[in-house]
């Protein structure tokens, strides 16, 4: 029997480190969508760039990308893992599917997916229990740093800076190298050229 | 336990006595202290507390840090011989590092950076004072320098080559080499030390034979004092060391000072925040290079 769940929660509460555990533990395919999520008030979210399905693909082979178009018309196997990963600031007001956030569901429904269960960190104790932070006044912030060279070893050092709070506290950082262009070598014309 | 009004004014006399006697023997040495009056009025206070009257400083008296010329001044004021650092070398004659003494872009533009504040900071007394210093100090068989013998710029580090180091002790005709440069305080000893000499016969190449010579090196050591104002040991506490002549004795010492002024100082002074945030850490501002036995030639 197939399974779709939603599972969402503020960023950084073990969501995707969750899913992965679920993903593992599943001995039939397994499918992976992670939702945008909805600017709430006063609080705005970096945008995920496909980072996690990524991680995740790499961590559990043959994991299906859900929000690919051409999968969401194939008929699902039977016993399908479908997991949805929603970035959400604040508690869902009822409990269960009722409380599931009615903007994403144009986006699912596109996707043909429809939730059996909505699982929210901090709500339900089948998941682990988040730490207790307070988002009032998270900021996310994000450099495209296209064109801007940083050689590996200044980004370290950036990058140990940051984690340690030496920018303020950081809940959640990552990066991701999109591109390194090498010119290729010079080579001096071949005798026969 | 003798207590307040039973104590026995003899026992003070006695204590004072010995103070008098063991002190005049032992001279601190102190280096790198990077523009951090804070730490250097810390560990001058400590110097001045155990009754120790010589004092010789290793250089780096500026770089990255926010008071370089009330360091200059205090550094004048107390009249402690001084050799040149690397940086007082730099400040003066433009810079000399190469880029490769940098391991990252990042840690060479903020060591750029400080050294154009510093160099715009510093009053041509100030800098007048940093060209007169020496590039080494000798008393005796104690020999004061701030990188090694050779340069100003080249770390003698720890676990450097034994015979190397040797080297760098014996050609400088030293039996105590004083140095710093690497913010990391140390004292090597380097014990029965010997120079190999293989002397060749004049035979016919095939059947000479070889002729070991050993010359026996008598105790040398390199102690560094590490740094004041921008330790890289570990955390933030400045240190120096106290060497006592006459029984060989040395002592790193380590102390807490007020790192907050330094830090507030930095800020106020318009230099990069991040420079306070890793002196409050006890991190060095800007990285070191990986081969730090580089030397540049330029
Ligand atoms: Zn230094
Ligand atoms: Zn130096």
């Amino acid at each position: 029997m197939s399974q779709t769940l939603l599972i969402s929660g503020p960023p950084g509460c073990g969501k995707t480190t969750w899913i992965l555990s679920q993903l593992r533990s599943h001995p039939g395919p397994c499918g992976y969508l992670c939702l945008a999520g909805t600017p709430d008030e006063g609080l705005s979210q970096a945008r995920d760039g496909g980072i996690d399905l990524t991680w995740l693909q790499d961590q559990r082979s043959g994991l299906q990308d859900l929000a690919d178009p051409d999968q969401a018309l194939a008929p699902r196997p039977a016993n399908l893992l479908a997991l949805i990963e929603l970035s959400q600031f604040q508690p869902p007001t009822e409990p269960g599917l009722a409380g599931m956030d009615r903007r994403v569901i144009p986006q699912l429904e596109a996707l043909h997916l429809s939730p059996d269960a909505h699982l929210h960190f901090g709500r339900d104790a089948v998941l682990p229990r988040q730490d207790t932070l307070d988002f009032s006044s998270l900021q996310a912030w994000e450099r495209n740093l296209a064109g801007a060279v940083w050689d590996p070893a200044s980004l370290s050092s950036f990058w140990f800076e940051l984690v340690n709070g030496a920018y303020g506290d950081a809940y959640r950082a990552w990066w991701c190298r999109a591109r390194i262009s090498i010119p290729p070598p010079s080579r001096s014309p071949s005798p026969s050229a | 336990m003798v207590q307040g009004k039973d104590l026995d004014p003899a026992a003070i006399e006695v204590t004072l006595t010995v103070r008098l006697i063991a002190m005049p023997q032992s001279h601190a040495v102190i280096s790198c202290l990077h523009a951090n009056l804070a730490a250097l009025e810390a560990v001058l206070a400590d110097i001045d507390q155990q009754g120790i009257a010589t004092i010789t400083c290793l250089g780096d008296l500026v770089g990255y840090g926010p008071q370089p010329n009330e360091v200059v001044d205090l550094v004048r004021q107390r009249a402690i011989p001084t050799c040149q650092g690397c940086w007082d070398e730099d400040i003066i004659e433009g810079l000399n590092a190469c880029d490769c003494s940098y391991p990252s872009q990042l840690a060479e533009r903020r060591g750029h950076l400080a050294h154009q504040w510093t160099a715009e900071q510093l009053s041509e007394e100030s800098k007048a004072f940093l060209a007169s210093l020496p590039m080494s100090l000798r008393r005796d068989r104690l020999l004061f320098v701030h990188g090694s013998p050779n340069s100003q710029h080249e770390y003698l580090l720890p676990d450097m080559d034994a015979f190397a180091a040797l080297e760098r002790v014996e050609s400088a005709g030293a039996e105590t080499l004083f140095c710093g440069h690497t913010h990391r305080p140390y004292v090597r000893e380097l014990r029965e030390g010997s120079i190999r000499v293989r002397q060749m016969s004049g035979e016919p190449a095939g059947v000479a034979e070889a002729e070991d010579r050993e010359l026996r090196l008598p105790l040398r050591r390199i102690i560094n004092a590490g740094s004041v104002g921008e330790p890289r040991h570990g955390n933030t506490n400045p240190t120096y060391v106290i060497h006592d002549e006459d029984i060989g004795a040395v002592e790193i010492r380590e102390l807490p000072y007020e790192v907050e002024r330094t830090c507030s100082a930095i800020v106020d002074a318009g230099l990069p925040p991040i420079f306070a945030w890793r002196l409050r850490h006890g991190f060095e501002y800007a990285e070191r290079a990986d081969d730090a036995s580089h030397v540049c030639e330029r």
